[in-house]
């Protein structure tokens, strides 16, 4: 994992959760922009986690393996479950405010696996 | 379940997902814990194990209700509530019997007191009539 890259993915996911609860404020369903910032941060998290994978299969050790690989599980499921995709007409301000946790849950989650890194 | 696809709105569905986080923030450190040293902290790894597997019925239980799963809920999140108590007062009071920390270990100071509030607050979401009926729906 490259620090730099880890802590800008973390920053999006912050500008993120505060963009989510700004919505849920304003009483507002997720919209177009939202949605396309929250699956990037996916792409993002997707990257990076493989990026990590194939590092551990090179031979990189991190400090615990099951801790990683239970932040890498999570940074992999948890945004595109509750982004709830072809869902679009269902979704409702606690869409916003659900995204809006998790992404604060991952940002913390991707420091975690910088530093376990 | 009443029904395979269906899910609430409102504070369910944040419930749902705060839950899920944990289930996995638990699970991952409790995995941690027992795979590196179980014998450290045997109490203290078996209960972070517990917590892990409470948060992962309750996330269930807010994703796919049905009068089933609120009756499971309810439970849940009361066993939840005596463990964060019990554990939480323990750990300060008798910390000897807590070599390591726990989701629970000083009522969830660790996780910014999370783990304490979120039984009540889900208990007091579920005790509503109205969500009852949701459920049951």
């Amino acid at each position: 994992m490259i620090p730099a890259i880890s802590i800008s993915i973390a920053l999006v996911l912050v500008g993120l959760a505060a963009w989510g609860i700004a919505l849920f404020a304003l009483g507002r369903a997720p919209n177009r922009p939202f949605l396309v910032v929250a699956w990037i941060a996916v792409m993002e998290l997707v990257l990076q986690t493989g990026a990590a994978l194939i590092g551990i299969a090179a031979g990189h050790e991190t400090e615990s393996l099951p801790q990683f690989t239970g932040y890498a599980l999570a940074s992999l499921v948890l945004l595109p479950v509750v982004l709830r995709p072809g869902q679009q007409a269902a979704r409702t301000r606690w869409d916003s405010i659900s995204i809006g946790a998790v992404a604060i849950a991952l940002a913390i989650a991707v420091l975690r696996m910088l530093s376990l890194w | 379940m009443s029904d395979g696809g269906r899910t609430l709105d409102g504070p369910s569905r944040l419930l749902a997902v705060v839950y899920g986080v944990f289930a996995i923030s638990a699970g991952a450190r409790s995995l941690f814990q027992i795979t590196s040293d179980f014998s450290l902290a045997p109490l203290a790894y078996t209960l972070s194990a517990l917590a892990a597997l409470i948060y992962l019925l309750a996330s269930y239980c807010f994703w796919r209700p049905s009068g089933r799963a609120w009756g499971l809920a309810v439970a849940a999140l009361i066993i939840e509530l005596v463990g964060v108590l019990t554990v939480g007062a323990l750990s300060i009071a008798r910390g000897d019997l807590f070599p390591d920390q726990t989701v629970w270990s000083q009522f969830g100071i660790g996780y910014g007191l999370i783990p304490l509030v979120l039984p009540i607050a889900g208990l007091a979401w579920l005790m509503r009539p109205a969500t009852r009926q949701e459920f049951a729906a």
